[in-house]
């Protein structure tokens, strides 16, 4: 339902900060190449294509909600194609830039994490790693596969680690899902229950695109298909990873907006319409998401528009409503109602 | 589809509730009030109910229908059978009916007019409609002040000592609040409820202002007549009455035969009673009696002109020194004797009384007989134009003791006698005098009273009280009177008739002109009302060692409907107003009342007013200046009010829960300057670091402020940028 939520206005022609002391300059640059990047690949998607960034620039991993051919694989490829893994290949070891599993009833745990295999010239055994040693993982039709998958995925996802006989193998540090489901064609599947959603930073659903922004794909399918992205500046992991460092330690987060996450939390907890509110979890992950969309914003600080856009997508997955209550974002919309107030207030008796 | 909150269906249902009980007030008792508010906010409740669930109207229109079938059935049960009143006695059943038909009605009519308006917009203009007509209809029967029925709103003003032309003012005011309230009650409650008290309170000071003014000044403010009009009306009638005196005198000096067929002379004098006219019931004064004394006529004769000379057409004031001792006079300045009368003493009782004029008037009008007038200071001047202090000796040994008392007194002289029975030479007067005296019983032959009688009951029994034929313009209206075939006339004409036939007769008598006032008004209080509708004239004969004796007649027939005397309380009540100055000595300070209590607040309000106006435009301008006055560093707060206050100037606020960012970009269509000033403030309060040491961003906010003030102006009306810099609390909004 992205439409109910706050329309977002694409960040492309923010100006970068002014220079200063601040050092979020290289990190809005990293973010500033990546959105061209997958841009010129995924038109009319700028708003999910942010939603991404946010979630991979704050450690996240994101659901899509969507239905076949709308650019999901198109867009995930992007990104793992835009992130440049630039280690020499020994310390890279086996981890891939983008991989993509597509989820099915019959696969099974090993084929996700990798397994041992016994290597009869070496008379030893060796570890073939699976698809999620990569930078960008696509988690295809993740609902799709049986629960044991299910869970192997979601701990690789919030461990960063997997564990195969008994041996834990680290996934790379900038590890990051892009899972889908198909919110229509459900049988035969296995929904994600709330607690394992809630491994997911945002779940994004989305509408079809503009008939603006579907001409454009159309008129440019040639030049995508030849061309690509590739005569744009990537970005490289160790970029990411600075990024990251960077978003966390510079971009200010006042002390009201503690408050309002922690008072808009137990609003919905205590909202007759909710039957589970949201966790304490999800407020921690939503910290470096605001952080991250201020930076993505050219600002060193979180503001109210932050919490307008990225909390309704952190908190609506993660709700359980009762039955016959209204739509998940009005119940948010109305619980984020007094929050903002109050941080709208705040600021012009502080200053 | 429309729908109304609860408290603001609650708050129209009240509306008209008012409505309805104010209409209902000139016609129901009191529970049949409390039932027509009740039903009407039945009739809302039931109508807004019925619209939520999506009722048709035609299903409405039924119900109304029914409930006024209900409402007639309860008239039916409760007044029309045995049963109800037999069970609860007749009074309470005949309230509940009047109850229960209210509730019925007034929710009938109401549910009909509710859910019209509920449906259509426009209906609610009905609806005002009916509210203000059913305010007006009842406050229109005290038009002028006049106290008429109903009697209740006006006469619980008079209680509580205010002036019930202003209470009309006031009503007047609340009907339109209260339209107003209709209109605007299906918007924002509870601003709509802020605003009409701070109205209410508005009108309530301006009528507190206007009750404070001095008499002269509010009754121009009032639309009444301007004291200079009543002026200039007194001396014009002055002139008049100077003129006809001339006349009189001139018609004295020609043998006492006025040439017949004067126009001028024909004209009634202006001091007689007129017929009819407008103002029967508007009281004309309160006269406070201090000692207790009923003639045996019982009524009350007050005098303000006499008329004994015989001028060749009808009689009129006297010219002569020595002739009625007690001829009318001016208001007194001084204490003023009276010598004739004075000396009046057979079964008299002295009598003094304090009159208070509650309208002006040309003349002192005094008890019958008074020896002595004097003046008295005024005991209220916003309600009374003067008062003046009376004593006089009024008869009230029985009537049979003036049996056997000749006419006249001894010393009279000659020349006195013949003036007092001068009258006109038609011989019907002798003629009929003559029959009327062979009819007296021959015991009483030579009884002046017993003359005067037997001429009272023979006009009684003949003629008839009528205002359809003044006999203006005749030679001798009173023969025209007289000698007609249906004798219609009126007291001028009866007391004229017979005044010349107990003249015939050899009777001293003349006409007195005044107030006559039944004594049974007086009842157990001591202060008696005069009505204008209580202008009189009445024939006198003089009784010798007792004085004139008021001969009364009132004929059998009339045409025209009695009136009742039904305002006990208010004769009470104006006595007790004009008493306060009178007690003299023991005067005592009453308890002050409400109004009085409050006067000093009220007297202050418009101060307070406008010096919470002048700090409001004080406050306004120094945070729109601000940013051009502070320092760089004060910047990102002063100039963001400034912003947001040139916003509210033009009505633009953000709302509530509306993120600043958001209202910016909502503001960016009319005021592109707006956002950075936002950026500013929003990244200085929340801790960015890199706006912080922004100082060139802070030195540009003063210019950006200035380019949203002008981005403003630009885009509004010019009254629109005209209304934003007049209000004086736009800044109030600004958050």
């Amino acid at each position: 339902m992205m439409d109910a939520l706050e329309p977002m206005t694409p960040p492309a022609s923010e100006p970068p900060p002014a220079a200063g002391s601040h050092g979020l300059e290289e990190s809005w640059d990293v973010s500033r190449r990546l959105f061209d990047r997958i841009r010129e690949v995924v038109r009319g998607r700028d708003e999910v294509i942010e939603l991404v960034l946010i979630a991979l620039f704050s450690d996240g991993h994101v659901l899509l909600e969507d239905f076949p051919g709308s650019g999901k694989t198109t867009l995930a490829k992007a990104l793992g194609e835009a992130i440049e893994d630039q280690r020499p290949p020994e310390q890279r070891g086996a981890i891939e830039a983008f991989r993509r599993i597509q989820f099915t009833p019959d696969l099974l745990p090993s084929d996700v994490t990798g397994t041992t295999v016994f290597e009869p010239k070496t008379g030893s055994f060796s570890f073939h790693p699976g698809p999620v040693f990569a930078h960008v993982v696509l988690a295809d039709e993740i609902n799709r596969t049986s629960p044991k998958v299910q869970s192997a995925m979601l701990e690789a996802m919030a461990e960063k680690q997997v564990t195969v006989d008994n041996h834990t193998r680290p996934l790379d540090a900038l590890f990051f899902v892009i899972a889908t489901q198909n919110p229509l064609d459900l049988a035969g599947t296995y929904p994600l229950p709330v607690a394992q959603l809630d491994r997911f930073l945002f779940k994004i659903r989305m509408t079809h695109i503009d008939r603006a922004a579907e001409l454009d794909v159309l008129a440019t399918v040639k030049t995508r298909r030849d061309v690509g992205a590739k005569h744009l500046r990537g970005v490289t992991r160790d970029e990411i990873l600075r990024a990251r460092r960077a978003i966390e330690d510079r971009v200010r987060v006042d002390p009201i907006i503690h408050e309002v996450l922690v008072d808009a939390a137990r609003a919905l907890r205590e909202d007759r319409r909710v039957l589970q509110g949201v966790s304490t979890r999800s407020l921690v992950l939503a910290l470096p998401a605001l952080q991250a969309r201020a930076m993505i914003r050219g600002r060193d600080f979180v503001n109210a528009e932050d919490l307008e856009v990225i909390l309704p997508r952190v908190f609506l997955h993660r709700l359980e409503l009762g039955a016959g209550a209204d739509e998940g974002d009005r119940v948010i919309a109305a619980a984020l109602k007094p929050a903002i107030e109050r941080v709208a207030r705040a600021t012009l008796t502080r200053v | 589809m429309r729908t109304m909150s609860g408290a603001a269906t609650l708050f129209h249902g009240l509306i008209l509730g008012a409505a309805a009980a104010i209409f209902a007030a000139p016609v129901a008792l009191p529970a049949g009030l409390v039932g027509a508010a009740v039903g009407a906010l039945i009739g809302t409740l039931a109508a807004a109910a019925l619209h939520e669930r999506r009722y048709r109207f035609s299903a409405v229109l039924l119900l109304a229908l029914s409930l006024a079938m209900g409402g007639w059935l309860a008239d039916l049960v409760f007044v029309r059978t045995q049963l109800i009143p037999g069970w609860l006695g007749g009074s309470l059943s005949l309230e509940l009916a009047d109850a229960v038909r209210a509730v019925f009605i007034s929710s009938a009519v109401v549910l009909v007019l509710r859910g019209l308006a509920l449906r259509l917009r426009a209906a609610l203009a009905i609806e005002g409609a009916v509210v203000v007509l059913s305010v007006a209809s009842t406050v229109a029967a005290h038009r002028d002040g006049m106290i008429a029925r109903p009697l209740q709103v006006a006469d619980w003003f008079w209680t509580q000592g205010l002036d019930p032309v202003l209470a009309f003012l006031a009503l007047g005011l609340f009907a339109a609040l209260l339209l107003a309230g209709v209109i605007a009650s299906g918007r924002r409650f509870g601003r709509t409820l802020g605003q009409l008290l701070f109205v209410l309170f508005l009108g309530a000071f301006l009528a507190g202002r206007l009750h404070g003014l001095d008499p002269e000044d509010r009754r121009d403010l009032m639309g009444g007549k301007g004291s200079e009009q009543d002026e200039e009306e007194a001396k014009q009638r002055q002139e008049a009455k100077e003129k006809a005196e001339a006349r009189a005198q001139s018609g004295e000096g020609g043998n006492g035969a006025a040439p017949p067929g004067d126009g001028k002379g024909t004209q009634p004098p202006e001091d007689l009673p007129k017929p009819g006219g407008s103002g029967k019931d508007r009281p004309a004064a309160v006269v406070v009696f201090h000692h207790e004394a009923t003639p045996p006529w019982g009524t009350f004769y007050f005098r303000h002109a006499v008329f004994s000379q015989w001028n060749g057409i009808r009689l009129v004031k006297t010219s002569r020194a020595d002739a009625d001792p007690d001829k009318e006079a001016s208001f007194p300045t001084a204490s003023r004797i009276f010598e004739g009368v004075h000396q009046l003493g057979v079964g008299r009782t002295s009598v003094a009384t304090d009159v208070a004029l509650l309208v002006d008037h040309p003349k002192i009008f005094t008890l019958a007989d008074a020896s002595q007038v004097a003046p008295l200071a005024n005991p209220d001047p916003s309600r009374f134009r003067r008062a003046y202090r009376v004593v006089s000796q009024v008869y009230t040994d029985p009537y049979e003791d003036l049996i056997g008392r000749a006419a006249g007194e001894l010393e009279w002289s000659e020349d006195l006698w013949e003036y007092y029975t001068e009258m006109p030479k038609d011989p019907r007067y002798f003629e009929l005098a003559a029959e009327l005296q062979a009819s007296v019983r021959p015991e009483y032959r030579d009884e002046p009273l017993a003359k005067a009688l037997t001429i009272k009951r023979y006009l009684e029994e003949n003629a008839t009280y009528s205002f359809k034929n003044n006999h203006e313009g005749e030679s001798d209206p009173t023969a025209s009177f007289l000698f007609s075939e249906e004798k219609l006339g009126y007291c001028v004409h009866l007391s004229h008739a017979a005044a010349f036939l107990m003249r015939a007769m050899g009777i001293p008598a003349r006409v007195s002109a005044g107030y006559a006032v039944a004594a049974q008004n007086l009842g157990s209080g001591s202060a008696l009302l005069i009505k204008q509708g209580d202008a009189h004239a009445w024939a006198e004969l003089y009784v010798r060692g007792v004085g004139w004796v008021p001969i009364e007649i009132t004929p059998e027939k009339t045409d025209v409907e009695p009136t009742e005397f039904n305002e006990h309380d208010l004769q009470q009540l104006l006595g007790e107003m004009a008493r306060r100055e009178g007690e003299g000595l023991e005067q005592t300070q009453p308890p002050p009342s409400l109004a009085e209590l409050l006067k000093p607040f009220v007297d202050m309000v418009p101060y307070v007013l406008l010096a919470l106006l002048g700090l409001a435009y004080l406050t306004k301008t120094w945070r729109l200046l601000a940013p051009y006055v502070l320092s760089w560093r004060r910047q990102p707060k002063v100039a963001y009010r400034a912003a947001l206050d040139w916003l509210a100037m033009f009505g633009l606020h953000r709302q509530y829960g509306e993120s600043r960012e958001h209202f910016a970009a909502r503001m960016d269509v009319m005021s592109p300057s707006f956002r950075p000033i936002t950026d500013v403030h929003v990244g200085v309060a929340l801790g960015s670091q890199r706006l912080a040491e922004g100082r060139a961003r802070f030195m540009e906010l003063p210019e950006l402020v200035s380019g949203v003030a002008r981005e403003l102006r630009l885009g509004a009306p010019l009254w629109r940028v005209g209304l934003g810099f007049l209000n004086p609390i736009s800044w109030w909004w600004s958050r």
